[in-house]
């Protein structure tokens, strides 16, 4: 039987380390000055952008184990903010992570990407898709659905 | 073991809320991530049910379903490791560490059991099993999963939001035209998004130190909220907020909203603004005072700072405009999001127009109503917007759309103004009951500060209420004006945000051609002094010629200007003098400045600020109250004798002592009197702002707070602790959910909507039990301490009430009125009064005369026979009053607004700038429109001596207090016995007897008042007789001016022409000097021999201030040859005097 099992890299130097590929986006980013010197709020390190969809999100932590949450730790490496719809300090709010195929940053929104065992983006999926039991293949076809209606949904309220 | 585990199974109940404690307690202890107790606990058990449900479907599912999975060929080396059986865990990225607290239950379960041998009391279900645990924990991953992919939903929600609006698309051009350009003009229509996001956009681009300016309060916290919410800082500080009394700004603030005014006193303070680097005015287009005064500001700071970016947004009116003013900024005009509007022109037919003073004709209202119920079916929604001219127009319209409501029941009919409390206001964003529409009746207010959704029909009666300033009059003026195209475009465009919409137009469409293209900027029509008394403060230049976007009109500058002067705040050249410096940093009316100013020099602050703080904010008192028997009564202990502001005083300390005591409830109190509570916190927060102005100032020192116990400092910290408790808990609850409006009859109110709005407040506040306003306040405030400076100002004697009219009234003057001569022989109702510009002018009805009309009444004296032939001397009396005014407001008639009564003669020969008297100071012309007879020209010197010296004594005390020249505490103690010793001469002075006539001189008598300078050159005869001026023959009007606001024997008069060489025989009451003076020199002799205050001083002075004392009398003596005696002496004034009258009397 398989566990999902933390990554080895699941303590205290994954806070720090960051990959090459984000470093650059970090320097991409540097004049946004996101809240860099608040001193109230969580410190942002830069700004998450999914590759697929285009969301952006400052993020205040990348890595398995958020901060001040003892109990909770992740299976992959993630982009997280502190929650921004409570006031609870400790709340966090995971954006996004890696493909661990292609390697490109996907949020975890159902249009983008699924994590089973690990981090998949939906074009990866798609092209592997004999790979994923039948359960991904009925969710996949669920999340089409369910974008569709919610697309015409949200173009009428805008109406 | 298989067929243990089933029974424990069939029994197991997750409902048990013992089981549920024990596994809160093991798994969501405090330093877990979801806590015991709270909201999130709940909201997991809620989960639970449903996760349990959920899965005891899919097990049945799946078993029907199973299928088997291919692996796929050549398959990416990634995909090899994935799991072969699918089981929902897998899509889970998250895990919850808690072994130990799993090991922790089973052991305990185990020992337990163990025990239960022993006792049988326990019963089983005390034991957990491994695998419920692991359910359990199964079912916090579900949520844990469930709660991340909510949580990302809202945000991703909220990015698709705001990329959809109209403004998204020109994201990257307004940035690129910001870094390019120093000034940028952004246009788009409410709905574009551009309030929200322009900021944001500069934010994320690398702008840093961003304020965006409003011309509301409300504005700004709402912007500050939603921007803070769409930029994930809903809880952090990035984005803020500052107003008159509220800051949410941090160091780490980067985008802060504030007001115009707000803005413009940061500029005061620091010319160059450093704070920021991007200045984002918005709503220019409406044209406010302090918008438009900005966009100058602006435009001069701008060569000044080459790296300040200012972005105007406006609406897409009048563009042209600004861009041109600031040297043809780029604009980027941004397309609204509106829908076809068809516009109905429904002119009111000539029958049903209401004449100036009827009430407002509702049928026209009521048939647009009836059209949209026949018209179009109830489940198609969208509700009705009634744009009209003022508040008593609301309350006729919504009487009637609230009776046709309750009949059709399809109708919820609710009134938005600027008067109404926030929570009323708040009441138009509920929702209604399906079927039923909202009927908004609403000022100009809904035209483009508030925005409603779901508006698809728009009533648009074409008028608006303006107040606009009367130069001349010096009077505020509210009056109806037919609206401009601009504005009627504005409301037409509110029924097409959500959806194609109808605008009903209540004139015809030939009347719309002739409306003007814009609205009158508000620089053109308010009164200019706080404006220029601003300019003058940040030394902007000659207002006449600053380049202003569009000039105020000419009159309007020199109206002001000239105001300021008259109080003092200029002096003739113009220039700021010290109160006018120190008025100009008050953010309130010149006139209430001055009353701040002039109390604190007093020692009577407490009550000075209440009266400031209640003269500066609207009335509290609630119009609908008038008329309702149990309101007065209830208010008439808390009436004040005196005049309103005292009233505003009575109201705001009981109020205050209502609030301190634990069992009262003060928004009851407030109710059951006719009061909106909400302007009662605005006093508070405004006489805490006015005392630590003052405090700023060196106006008022800063009592050592004496140190409390421990204990007590414990309980506060204590109740300190439980109402920020109380705070958060509201916070936390309130407006997670609109609530939905009910059907009129449904509630039990009446059809008066102020009524149906309070009862709605207070039941909503009894619904939380918690009333938040409450609670701010003894945050806000040390109630203690409040409580006791109101009761401190309770005053039996009288006396410090007397001192406090005259500080107010010195604060108001000139705006004094005069009761007509002949109000005895009025109705109650039509007594009329004067003012200097204005004649025929009434009490409001508010005020405390207009109920109380005795309280101004003037018994005259009968008996006198002689008098009786004289006409001059008709209406002798020693009581006459005058009013004080804090404003002069003319709706249907012209108003006075906030009066105090004061005795007249008194009051105006210590108050007036302008006093003209003849020969033997019996008649006298004052500010030249009142004249006054004094019955004995005795009287009338002695009043005359006395208001000299103690003007003196007053305006050296004051200016003393301003150039903060008392540092030492040992003057400063000196000082406070001057300063008391004057206190108790101004209310003897006050208090003295004199009978006399007075009246306002007529139009012709004004012109021939004055004799015209003089050819005969007698000033050898009069020698610099007061200590600080010399007394100059007055060159316009003739006669001696004295002091700069007296000059003698100026006024024409046949019998009077010789009567300055007249002596009469007197005796110096201080000095004991007997001898025939001239009524001036009398007056000189009193002003030099200052007795008072060696009395006062004596026994108590030290050496040292005696030394002092002798050396200023010495300085009072100066070098005099007499021609007469060919001899040179060292005298004072008086010696001079006495000198040369030995001469004279030789002669
Ligand atoms: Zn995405
Ligand atoms: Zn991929």
């Amino acid at each position: 039987m398989h566990q999902p099992t933390l990554s080895s890299s699941s303590n205290a130097t994954s806070f720090l380390l960051l990959r090459p590929a984000l470093r650059k986006r970090e320097v991409a980013t540097e004049g946004m000055r996101w809240n860099m010197e608040s001193s109230t709020d969580a410190p942002m390190k830069g700004v998450f952008e999914c590759k697929l969809c285009r969301l952006t999100a400052p993020y205040s932590y990348y890595g398995q184990k958020p901060p001040n949450t003892h109990s909770v730790v992740l299976l992959e490496e993630c982009y997280i903010i502190k929650d921004p719809f409570t006031p609870t300090k400790d709340k966090f709010l995971i954006l996004g992570s890696q493909c661990s195929l292609c390697k490109i940053l996907v949020c975890i929104g159902p249009e983008c990407s699924l994590f089973y065992s690990k981090r998949f983006c939906l074009p990866c999926v798609n092209e592997n898709i004999e790979a994923f039991p039948w359960e991904i293949h009925q969710d996949l076809d669920r999340r089409k659905a369910h974008a569709k209606s919610q697309h015409r949904k949200g173009t009428e309220s805008k109406m | 073991m298989s067929s243990t585990k089933r029974t424990v199974s069939n029994k197991w109940d997750w409902n048990c809320l013992e089981t549920r404690k024990k596994l809160e307690d093991a798994f969501f202890r405090d330093q877990d991530y979801i806590q015991s107790g709270t909201e999130e606990s709940r909201d997991f058990w809620n989960f639970f049910d449903r996760f349990q449900r959920f899965q005891s479907i899919q097990k049945t599912e799946r078993r029907e379903e199973e299928k088997e999975r291919k692996t796929g060929k050549g398959a990416h080396p990634g995909l090899a490791d994935l799991p072969k059986d699918y089981d929902p865990r897998y899509r889970i990225n998250m895990s919850v560490l808690s072994k130990d607290m799993e090991m922790r239950i089973l052991g305990q379960g185990q020992k337990r059991t163990g025990r239960q041998k022993h006792s049988h009391q326990s019963s089983g279900s005390e034991r957990i099993p491994g695998e419920k645990v692991a359910e359990f924990r199964m079912a916090m991953l579900h949520f844990l999963d469930f709660t991340q992919k909510q949580g990302f939903a809202k945000l991703a929600k909220l990015q698709r939001e705001r990329s959809g609006l109209p403004i998204a698309q020109y994201r990257d051009k307004i940035v690129e035209m910001v870094r390019e350009h120093h000034v940028v003009v952004v246009a788009g229509d409410t709905g574009c998004g551009k309030s929200t996001q322009v900021p944001q956009y500069l934010l994320a681009a690398g702008f840093n130190r961003i304020a965006c300016t409003q011309p509301r309060r409300i504005a700004c916290i709402s912007l500050a909220k939603r921007v803070g919410f769409e930029s994930l800082n809903q809880y952090g500080s990035q984005v803020g907020y500052q107003i008159r009394f509220e800051s949410t700004r941090s160091p780490a603030t980067k985008i802060v909203f504030l007001t115009e005014g707000l803005l413009l006193r940061q500029i005061q303070q620091e010319p160059e603004l450093p704070k920021y680097q991007v200045l984002i005015v918005d709503e220019v287009h409406e044209r406010h005072l302090h918008s438009d005064f900005l966009l100058g500001v602006l435009r001069q700071l701008l060569s000044l700072r080459r790296d300040l970016k200012v972005i105007l947004m406006s609406a897409t009116i009048n563009i042209k405009l600004f861009s041109e003013y600031f040297h043809h900024a780029p604009v980027i005009q941004v397309p609204g999001r509106l829908y076809p509007i068809q516009v109905i022109f429904q002119p009111i037919p000539q029958e049903e127009m209401n004449s100036k003073l009827e009430k407002l004709d509702v049928r026209p209202y009521l048939r647009v109503m009836q059209a949209i119920d026949h018209r179009y079916p109830p489940e198609e929604r969208g509700d009705l917007l009634i744009f009209l001219s003022g508040v008593a127009e609301i309350t006729a319209v919504l009487e009637a759309a609230q009776t046709y409501a309750t009949h059709t029941k399809r109708w919820i009919a609710l009134p938005l103004h600027s008067t109404l409390s926030v929570a009323e206001q708040d009441k138009i964003f509920d929702m209604v009951p399906p079927g039923v529409r909202k009927c908004i009746v609403s000022t100009n207010i809904a035209e483009t500060s508030v925005t409603i959704d779901g508006v698809r029909f728009v009533l648009d009666s074409g008028k608006v209420k303006e107040m606009s300033f009367d130069p001349k009059a010096k009077m505020q003026r509210l009056q109806e004006f037919w609206i401009s195209r601009a504005s009627a475009e504005q409301r037409k465009g509110r029924a097409g945000r959500t959806g194609p919409g109808v605008c009903y137009r209540l004139y015809a469409e030939s009347d719309y051609d002739a409306f003007a293209p814009y609205p009158v900027p508000e620089i053109q029509r308010v009164a200019l002094d706080a404006l220029v008394l601003q300019m003058k403060s940040m030394n902007l230049g000659d207002p006449r010629t600053f380049p202003f976007i569009e000039s105020p009109l000419t009159s309007s500058l020199e109206t002001a200007i000239l105001y300021l002067k008259d109080q003092g705040a200029l002096d003739s050249a113009e220039h700021l003098t010290s109160i006018g410096s120190l008025l100009a940093k008050l953010p309130v009316d010149v006139v209430i400045g001055k009353i701040l100013i002039l109390g604190s020099l007093f020692g009577l602050v407490e009550p000075i600020l209440t009266i400031a703080a209640g003269l500066s904010v609207q009335s509290p008192f609630l119009r609908r109250a008038q008329n309702d028997p149990d309101c007065s009564t209830a208010r008439k202990p808390l009436e004040s004798e005196h005049g309103d502001p005292f009233t505003l005083l009575n109201v705001f300390n009981e109020w205050v002592q209502i609030k301190s005591s634990k069992s009262a409830n003060s928004r009851k109190w407030s109710r059951r009197r006719g009061l909106e509570e909400q302007r009662l916190y605005e006093m508070a927060n405004l006489r805490r702002q006015f005392k630590e102005l003052l405090k700023d100032h060196g106006l008022l020192e800063d009592p050592v707070s004496g140190p409390s116990d421990s204990y007590s400092r414990q309980k506060a910290r204590r109740e300190r602790k439980q109402l920020y408790q109380l705070k958060r808990q509201h916070e936390e609850t309130k407006g997670r959910k609109r609530k939905v409006l009910k059907l009129q009859d449904e509630d039990t109110v009446g059809s008066s909507s102020d009524e149906g709005g309070a009862a709605e407040v207070s039941g909503v506040g009894k619904a939380n039990s918690v009333d938040i306003q409450d609670i701010k306040f003894k945050l806000r405030h040390n109630v203690e301490e409040l409580q006791a400076s109101s009761s401190e100002s309770w005053d039996p004697s009288g006396q410090h009430i007397t001192l406090l009219k005259l500080i107010v009234c010195r604060g108001l003057y000139p705006q004094l009125a005069l009761p007509d001569e002949f109000n005895a022989s009025r109705k109650d109702s039509d007594q009329i009064f004067h003012t200097k510009n204005k004649a025929g002018v009434v009490l409001h009805p508010t005020s405390v005369f207009s109920s109380n009309p005795e309280l101004l009444q003037v018994d005259e004296i009968q008996d006198d026979c002689n008098r009786a032939g004289k006409d001059s001397m008709k209406n002798v009396s020693s009581h006459h009053q005058l009013l004080a005014f804090v404003s002069l407001l003319e709706t249907n008639k012209p108003y006075l607004v906030n009066c105090v009564r004061i005795p007249a003669l008194q009051a105006l020969l210590m108050l007036s700038r302008s006093l003209d008297t003849n020969a033997d100071c019996s008649r006298i012309v004052v500010d030249g429109w009142i004249e006054i007879h004094v019955v004995e020209s005795e009287t009338a010197l002695k009043l005359f001596s006395m208001a000299v010296q103690l003007r003196a004594a007053w305006e050296e005390a004051l200016s003393l207090q301003l150039a903060k020249q008392s540092s030492v505490d040992k003057e400063k103690g000196r000082e406070r016995k001057k300063i008391s010793a004057l206190a108790w001469r101004l209310l003897d002075y006050i208090k003295s007897k004199a009978e006399y006539s007075i009246r306002r001189l007529a139009g012709v008598e004004m012109e021939n008042l004055y004799i015209g300078p003089q050819t005969v050159p007698d000033n050898a005869c009069l020698p610099g007789v007061f200590p600080s001026t010399m007394m100059k023959p007055d060159h316009i009007k003739g006669g001696y001016a004295v002091t700069s606001f007296l000059t003698y024997n100026c006024l024409t008069s046949n019998m009077d022409f010789y009567s300055e060489c007249l002596r009469t025989f007197w005796t110096c009451p201080h000095c004991g000097l007997y001898m025939p003076f001239t009524p001036i020199e009398r007056m000189s002799h009193e002003a030099s021999c200052k007795p008072e205050e060696v009395a006062v001083d004596q026994g108590t002075v030290d050496p040292a201030e005696q030394t002092t004392r002798s050396a200023s009398v010495l300085s009072l003596q100066r070098p005099y040859y007499c021609g007469i005696c060919d001899k040179d002496f060292i005298f004072t004034s008086t010696e001079i005097l006495k000198h040369r009258r030995q001469h004279q009397q030789i002669l």
